[in-house]
């Protein structure tokens, strides 16, 4: 947290309210205020997304290296993958969209403040203890004080997790659980927000898309969040109590944890992609010149993949024996289908014919498109039982999972962070440097995860057709792999590069950058596309009929237009013959 | 201000041709990607004669040929709006008629919605002939004359197979007979592993305090390797057995070998381990178990393999043949 941000920040705050509260380590602590809290969120996010891509570099030059270990041993392996997991999905996804969510509702909606700042700070500081008691036998480990860091995946079953005699086990379960009660408040915070805290004007069909996937969001947070705290908090109780839980020779079941566990599990993953998939949303609408193609349809679909990810927690269990049950959860995941399906359509529609700017949101925006279609046709293989035999526990396991949550959730989260940069700083950001992040990334983001289920599909280069095993710190059986390995780690380097441009970038331009208050708008000039965080209040959404007349010149900028404006188009009229004016 | 001076326009766009083009390039790759990881799914070679996997790869096929292009038309839409609709190469956004998603959103969600249940449908049958079915079903599928049993337990870090009819416990490797359907039952003794042959399309947990149980059946040998029994060489086919469950440090290196001879020198070698093959009747009509002890070439073995999965695997209704066979027994 640099000084640089409490200027760049104190300087927005000042003309929009009056602030006499206390100032230096003290303003930072002591806030209740949803930008800064945001801010928090945002350079913990960001800090953590360092610690756990160094974590990747490491074990992914060490792939790469041998088919042997070269330099790290076999729990230091399994150790470094663990904490790069949770790092990624508690300290990197959740916290960036927080971030977002904490700065922007409250413009979204027109409020003035969250609708319990309190909450809303315990949960930036849930992230710091989190982050430290996590990290904290790794530092201890590195200084030979302790024992390794969590090294039972980031799934942390029992009994394996149970036997592991190391303080990093307790570290994971404590670091994460007290996060996760502190983003159960959250969560509620967020929800609650847009609840009760929306402009009296705002009508729900009113609301941006990022507004209605921030809700899916955060109620399946609400939802999924206790059920690790319960899994965890029983594992808890099963190491440091000598309670039996999980314990087969005790009476336990170990199956048990899993059930508790992916029902935890799977609405998680629609944590971590949705805030990315709404901010892409917003995103290509306005960088297309085009309403939201469909706006009632995608509202639905997030609601059917909302439903319907809470259904299938199963699949990540057919092969612990599960019987007939597997066909209901097959019938399940692929349902999911239907609403992802909408939300590609939606997407491409509303770039078809449209007149897309190329800039950086918008990049990692389109990517978030692209991503999910990978990660949905990988996740195909997974849904169903049958492929499933094959494909489980291989790479392309962890291909797809990689699709899913860096390509549709990171990106989506890092067009956020180029889209309302200067909105958050007031300062423009390097646009080159930007650029070649976003080159970097989609090429070696993509490259990375497709190498991953290339080499798990058997199909990488010199692979002779052996899968390559997921979680595997060595690949003895088949050291014909490593060319595979090689290739990967090159687009591993490639993406890294990226990111160290994109920190350089997120610090440098908080002094130097160019002083702006919107820089969008020229591109937006002459059309009715406003954005309520951008354009302030009141707000009326785009429809194909207000950006038609804009177009024409005849309408202002945030000017309600009547719903039969009847205006001429050179499309053809809706197919289905109902011309309702207000659909959009 | 120095980084800021040289940059020029704030805005964070060139709006010319060359854009559109390098990052339609830039998408181009990512399509490219998404043809080859999903094209070559399609094009995987069939695994004749080898159960389950040869069934599963059918399926795999099918779902791969949808992905290439359900997903692929999607992509490449969203490449040509890259090259074409960019601010660049294009004056103003065609413009939207109200209303006009309506009709084809509801074309979408019935197209998605037939893939959609042509994959479960198909899925649900694949699955009803693999993991799903019973042993005596399976049998009956791939005309399987024989089984035999063994227990497969799993420990940190090594497996452990109990194979019927043969005294003591095999280790880094275990001989199974071809032709023979191989009927397993998988525990562990400490932490969750998971009894996994990729080659076959085989994955299951090896859990504390419970059995699983599942099968499989190679029809063929090619000979890649080689068996002791006393002092004859057999030809035999391994396949490698890995832990696919993170069960601690020596996860990775918990690997072991299934070696498969004929049903002829299957004997021999329990023979020499002073044990015999105990290689039960399944019930399955016996015209094919003569076929099982010699397999020069395999083609024999294989053509049969392929034939039954095929035709064997359209017609049956695996949960009705499974209950049938059961009765017989």
């Amino acid at each position: 947290m640099s000084t640089e941000t409490a200027s760049g920040h104190d300087e927005e705050h000042g003309h929009e309210h009056e602030h006499h509260g206390p100032t230096g380590w003290r303003y930072w602590l002591y806030t209740t205020d949803h930008k800064v809290i945001g801010i928090i969120y945002l350079w913990h996010a960001l800090f953590a997304f360092g610690l756990g891509g160094l974590a990747a570099l490491i074990f992914r030059t060490d792939l790469a290296a041998a088919p042997d270990l070269e330099f790290l041993s076999l729990l230091g392996y399994n150790s470094l993958v663990s904490v790069h997991a949770l790092t990624m999905i508690f300290f990197v996804i959740l916290p960036l969209s927080g971030a977002f969510f904490n700065y922007m509702l409250p413009l979204f909606l027109g409020a003035d403040e969250m609708a319990w700042p309190r909450m809303n700070a315990l949960g930036a500081w849930g992230i710091t203890a989190g982050l430290a008691i996590l990290y904290t036998p790794m530092v201890g480990n590195l200084l030979g004080l302790t024992g390794v860091p969590t090294a039972a995946g980031w799934f942390q079953y029992p009994p394996l997790n149970t036997m592991m005699n190391s303080v990093g086990q307790d570290a994971a379960i404590v670091g994460i659980g007290i996060f996760a009660i502190t983003s159960t408040g959250s969560a509620a915070n967020f929800f609650v927000t847009i609840l009760n805290e929306r402009d009296p004007d705002m009508g729900w069909m009113d609301l941006p898309p990022f507004v209605w996937f921030t809700v899916f969001t955060n109620v399946l947070a609400l939802y999924s969040i206790p059920w690790v705290l319960d899994a965890w908090g029983m594992v808890w109780l099963e190491r440091n109590l000598s309670m039996t839980f999980f314990t087969a020779r005790a009476g336990g079941d170990p199956l048990l944890y899993q059930w508790i566990f992916w029902t935890f599990g799977h609405p998680e993953v629609y944590v971590l992609v949705l805030p990315g998939m709404g901010i892409a949303a917003e995103v290509i609408s306005r960088f297309s010149e085009r309403p939201i193609y469909g706006y009632k349809p995608l509202i639905a679909s997030v609601a059917i993949v909302s439903v319907a990810s809470m259904g299938v927690w199963a699949h990540h269990m057919y092969a612990t024996g599960l019987a007939a049950s597997r066909y209901a959860f097959m019938v399940f995941s692929m349902a999911i289908f239907l609403g992802f399906g909408v939300y590609i359509f939606s997407m491409v529609a509303t770039m078809w014919k449209g007149r897309l700017h190329l800039t950086t949101p918008m990049l990692f925006s389109i990517s978030v498109v692209v991503g999910l279609l990978y990660s949905g046709m990988d996740g195909a293989f997974f849904g169903q039982p049958a492929t499933d035999l094959q494909f489980h526990s291989t790479y392309f396991v962890v291909g797809h999972f990689h699709f899913t949550i860096v390509t549709v959730g990171l990106f989506g989260l890092l067009a956020g962070v180029y889209y309302w940069y200067p909105r958050m700083t007031g300062r423009m950001y390097n646009t080159r440097l930007a650029k070649f992040h976003a080159f970097t990334t989609i090429v070696g983001m993509f490259g990375l995860f497709f190498m991953m289920a290339m080499l798990g599909d058997g199909t990488a280069p010199g692979s002779d057709g052996v899968m390559m095993m997921r979680r595997y710190a060595t690949y003895i059986y088949a050291p014909q792999l490593q060319l595979g390995h090689l290739i990967t780690t090159v687009f591993a380097y490639v993406a890294a590069v990226g990111q160290l441009a994109f920190f350089l970038n997120m610090v440098w331009s908080l002094r130097a950058g160019d002083e702006v208050t919107d820089p969008w708008d020229e591109l937006f000039s002459g059309q009715n596309m406003p954005s309520p965080e951008w354009d302030g209040l009141p707000y009326r959404p785009p429809t194909a009929i207000s950006v038609s007349q804009a177009a024409d010149g005849g309408v202002e900028v945030g000017e309600e237009v009547a719903p039969d404006g009847g205006v001429e188009s050179d499309e053809p009229r809706d197919h289905d013959g109902a011309g309702d004016g207000g659909e959009r | 201000m120095a980084f800021g001076d040289d940059i020029g326009p704030v805005v964070d766009e060139r709006g010319d041709a060359l854009e559109a083009i390098l990052w339609g390039l830039v998408f181009l790759f990512t399509f490219v990607l998404f043809v080859i990881e999903f094209g070559n799914g399609v094009i995987e070679p069939e695994e004749e004669g080898l159960f389950p996997i040869a069934t599963i790869i059918d399926f795999k096929q099918t779902m791969f040929l949808s992905a290439l292009i359900g997903g692929g038309l999607f992509v490449a839409l969203i490449v040509w709006s890259v090259f074409r609709y960019s601010s660049g190469v294009r004056a103003r956004a065609s413009r939207m008629a109200p209303g006009q998603g309506r009709f084809t959103v509801t074309m979408f969600v019935i197209a998605v919605l037939i893939i959609m249940s042509t994959t479960i449908f198909t899925g649900a049958a694949t699955l009803a002939q693999t993991d799903e079915a019973t042993p005596a079903a399976a049998a009956e599928q791939l005309g399987a004359g024989q089984q035999i049993h063994m227990d497969v337990t799993a420990s940190q870090w090594f497996w452990r197979f109990d194979v019927e009819g043969i005294p003591g416990t095999q280790g880094e490797r275990v001989v199974v007979p071809a032709n023979t359907l191989v009927v397993f039952e998988t525990t562990s003794a400490d932490v969750i592993h998971s009894f996994a042959i990729k080659e076959l399309g085989i994955t299951k947990d090896a859990i504390p305090g419970q059995t699983n149980q599942a099968w499989f059946m190679v029809d063929h040998v090619e000979g890649e390797t080689q068996v002791q029994a006393g002092d004859q060489t057999l030809a035999a086919d391994r396949y490698e057995v890995h832990c696919a469950e993170l069960c601690g440090k020596g996860h990775s290196k918990m690997l072991a070998g299934v070696f498969v001879v004929s049903q002829e020198d299957y004997e021999t070698w329990a023979q020499s381990q002073g044990g015999e093959a105990a290689l039960e009747p399944t019930g399955v009509g016996g015209g094919h178990e003569d076929d099982g002890g010699h397999d020069e070439g395999g083609m024999e073995g294989m053509d049969m393999g392929g034939d039954n999965s095929s035709d064997g695997g359209m017609d049956m209704t695996p949960t009705e043949d499974g209950h049938s066979e059961e009765e017989d027994h």
